[in-house]
């Protein structure tokens, strides 16, 4: 479908079922949509994400600088953002159009979180984790960046939120390690208080060795090492009722 | 509370050793050049980093950027510009050195400025988003229209903002301090507020607050190292705001 007739589907339909505020913002969101470079990917393009996601998690359990944190931020946010922007489905006709509108629209929005992970501010990768953890439940490319994020962003805020939006995902064993390796090499308290908050929400007793390392680390801040040792405790506990 | 009172006074002695030194030293003053960005070549970003210092951003009328520093010997101060991004690359030798750096931006410029080692701080408006790490020292922004991220590891975070970009998320987190922040009375957003030891004191109504950190309930029975997590939207909701400390109390204020 052409985009000239996908924009006047979209008018059509926004008429019909959107007031004036959220038929601005659909329109904005259309445009930024519109405005979007899809190159053709390169055919490394799957082994080059899986080697530059395997060295970030490989340097993950160094230290780090901030510098490779960002690099391997964005490297993985752009492969990423190429893929999802070159995914996104054409908007569809028929009568159902509002609930295929919706959802078309989850899409973009889901397509322009995957291509604003490199921008350069961290408010604009922040906004892109919080929509990217609604889709992370069905969509292995979201919580992909959102491990990428939360193991190389140089900010400590995405890395938090892109931490706890990989929480209800903790059944994956790989994404438990990355998680679990994130205690070991990421020297943030508050960092290491969140990763341990999830650790205990979900019930994630294989963390236990990394947890019970931290606990007898001496911390920078006290609470960290008294946190850990209460889900050291706790996930004990749980283990041992199973 | 004795023990934490008394590790604070500790904390704030050695914080301050740092500044008494750099009095005590001769200091040098640095003029840069005007920096001019390219034009046309996108939204302008400013990002500098120190170890020890203050670094103080204020907004002018003008098109260019002025930066001047006062430092210890061996510091020096190197624009490097990449179309729209300006980098003030500050170069020490080895040992301690200090730095206070003022900037004046063009108005809607970005900020990405980071304290390594402790200091403090201060932006006086901005337009563009706002993007700060300080690992010992206070956070104190004013007058912003746009977003922002904060980070202090110790230290509290003072943000004020004029107007709210309604789209965009935002982050202010510290590990041992307050996060004092006044947003416009009109702000609609979704929030999510975690804090350990500390509480909430919020002017705005939350609606469908859930968490086991409800400003109105009592907490007292909780186990201190468990996260108290209070979720809300205020006006209807819009983007997510996030709020963290461990040690501290999270102010939500109403502006005009």
């Amino acid at each position: 479908m052409s985009r000239h007739r996908a924009d006047e589907d979209l008018e059509s339909v926004l008429r019909h079922c959107a007031d004036d505020d959220e038929r601005e913002r659909l329109r904005r969101l259309w445009g930024r949509l519109g405005a979007l470079a899809s190159p053709a990917p390169p055919p490394d393009l799957a082994a080059r994400f899986s080697a530059a996601l395997h060295d970030a998690r490989a340097n993950a359990r160094h230290r780090r600088s901030t510098g490779w944190r960002l690099a391997a931020a964005l490297a993985a946010g752009l492969l990423l953002g190429i893929v999802g922007t070159r995914q996104l489905a054409p908007i569809t006709d028929g009568p159902s159009g509002s609930a295929a509108l919706e959802l078309q629209l989850r899409e973009a929005r889901h397509a322009l979180a995957l291509a604003a992970l490199p921008g350069a501010t961290a408010t604009s990768r922040l906004t892109a984790v919080t929509a990217l953890t609604p889709a992370a439940a069905r969509d292995a490319r979201s919580r992909s960046a959102l491990a990428a994020l939360a193991a190389a962003d140089r900010d400590l805020n995405v890395r938090m939120l892109a931490a706890q939006g990989l929480g209800p995902h903790l059944d994956d064993p790989e994404l438990l390690a990355t998680l679990t390796g994130m205690l070991d090499a990421d020297g943030e308290p508050l960092m290491n208080i969140v990763l341990l908050d999830v650790f205990v929400e979900r019930s994630a007793t294989t963390a236990l060795p990394a947890i019970e390392r931290l606990a007898d680390q001496a911390s920078d801040d006290p609470l960290v090492s008294e946190k850990a040792r209460w889900a050291a405790r706790t996930l004990r506990q749980r283990r041992n009722r199973t | 509370m004795r023990t934490i009172g008394l590790l604070g006074l500790v904390c704030y002695a050695c914080l301050q050793l740092p500044f008494a030194a750099i009095e005590a030293a001769d200091t040098t003053r640095i003029e840069l050049p005007p920096v001019f960005f390219e034009p046309r070549s996108g939204p302008a970003l400013v990002q500098t980093g120190i170890d020890w210092g203050e670094i103080r951003v204020a907004e002018h009328d003008a098109e260019w950027v002025a930066v001047s520093a006062t430092v210890t010997p061996g510091v020096d101060v190197q624009p490097v510009l990449r179309k729209n991004e300006l980098e003030l690359r500050v170069e020490a030798g080895e040992g301690f050195h200090s730095i206070e750096l003022e900037i004046l931006v063009p108005r809607g410029t970005s900020l990405a400025l980071e304290v390594r080692r402790g200091g403090e701080v201060l932006v006086d408006g901005a337009g563009g988003a706002v993007e700060v790490s300080n690992r010992n020292g206070s956070v104190a922004l004013r007058q912003l229209r746009g977003a922002a991220s904060v980070h202090a590891r110790n230290g509290s975070i003072d943000a004020s903002f004029d107007h709210v970009d309604g789209e965009t998320a935002m982050a202010f987190s510290t590990l041992n301090g307050s996060v004092d922040v006044s947003l416009p009375a009109g702000t609609a957003a979704d929030l999510s507020i975690r804090y350990n030891r500390g509480g909430v004191e919020s002017d705005f109504v939350l609606e469908d607050a859930s968490g086991t950190g409800l400003a109105s309930a009592d907490v007292s029975g909780l186990d201190p190292r468990e996260t108290r997590v209070l979720r809300g939207r205020i006006n209807g909701g819009g983007p997510r705001y996030y709020f963290e400390t461990a040690n501290g109390t999270v102010y939500l204020r109403r502006g005009a």
